[in-house]
């Protein structure tokens, strides 16, 4: 488990990490931040469990309406950094 | 909140799936956004065990995960009701096989909420027979409104 992650960078880092990890994607590290993660082949199922494993590995508690922000790598740590400062 | 118990008739209308490709028998304990227990007897006239294995019977492991996948179907529609049409997927598991089951026995499906929103969610699923688990996994489930 990550601990006390809680700057942008560390957040990002964690993020990368669970979407290679779930993906089997190991270039997802290195990945643009910018860009939709439909086009980093992330779909919508993969969003519940790219949520389930964050809330693992940060120690938080994301809610439902948290899953739509979840478009790209830079909107998801976005969304993230509300519940880890 | 007390726990649910369901017959077959009520776990009917919370799964799309009938016989002979319906895996759970009667849900014995289930709490919604939490968890279900369901059990299913592993018949042994069933067809899948003519064939799996002709002279040793063995239950089909993709068959016990379809069964936790449709005990978890019942508990996400209790969780979440709704009156429109929608779809079930299993969009990812990961499993371990632990031990083999031969028929005659029942199996007891467990599924608890990892983590569940409306459009689905990731379970700890399990299953077991007289308390010593045979199968342990995760998997991530989703549905999608027609």
């Amino acid at each position: 488990m990550a601990d006390a992650v809680s700057t942008p960078q560390e957040i990002e880092t964690e993020l990368r990490k669970v979407l290679s990890y779930l993906t089997g994607n190991a270039d997802l590290i290195h990945a643009d931040a910018n860009k939709p993660f439909k086009e980093l082949g992330i779909d919508s199922m993969m969003a519940i469990e790219i949520m389930a494993a964050l809330e693992k590995e940060l120690k938080i508690q994301l809610q439902e309406r948290d899953l739509a922000k979840f478009t790209s790598i830079k909107e998801t740590v976005e969304t993230l950094l509300t519940y880890v400062r | 909140m007390q726990a649910l118990k369901l017959n077959k008739h009520e776990i009917l209308k919370h799964v799309p799936h009938r016989p002979p490709f319906l895996f759970i028998d009667r849900v014995v304990d289930l709490r919604p956004g939490k968890s279900i227990q369901a059990l299913f007897y592993l018949d042994p006239a069933a067809d899948y065990f003519q064939g799996h294995f002709p002279n040793h019977h063995v239950m089909p492991g993709s068959l016990m995960l379809e069964a936790l996948a449709q005990a978890t179907c019942v508990l996400f529609d209790i969780t979440y009701p709704s009156k429109r049409k929608r779809r079930f997927y299993a969009g990812s598991v990961k499993a371990r096989f632990l031990k083999v089951v031969q028929p005659g026995c029942e199996l007891e499906l467990n599924s608890k909420v990892i983590s569940m929103v409306s459009k689905g969610g990731v379970y700890d699923v399990w299953a077991s027979i007289n308390g010593m688990d045979v199968l342990r996994g995760e998997m991530g489930c989703m549905c999608v409104y027609e």
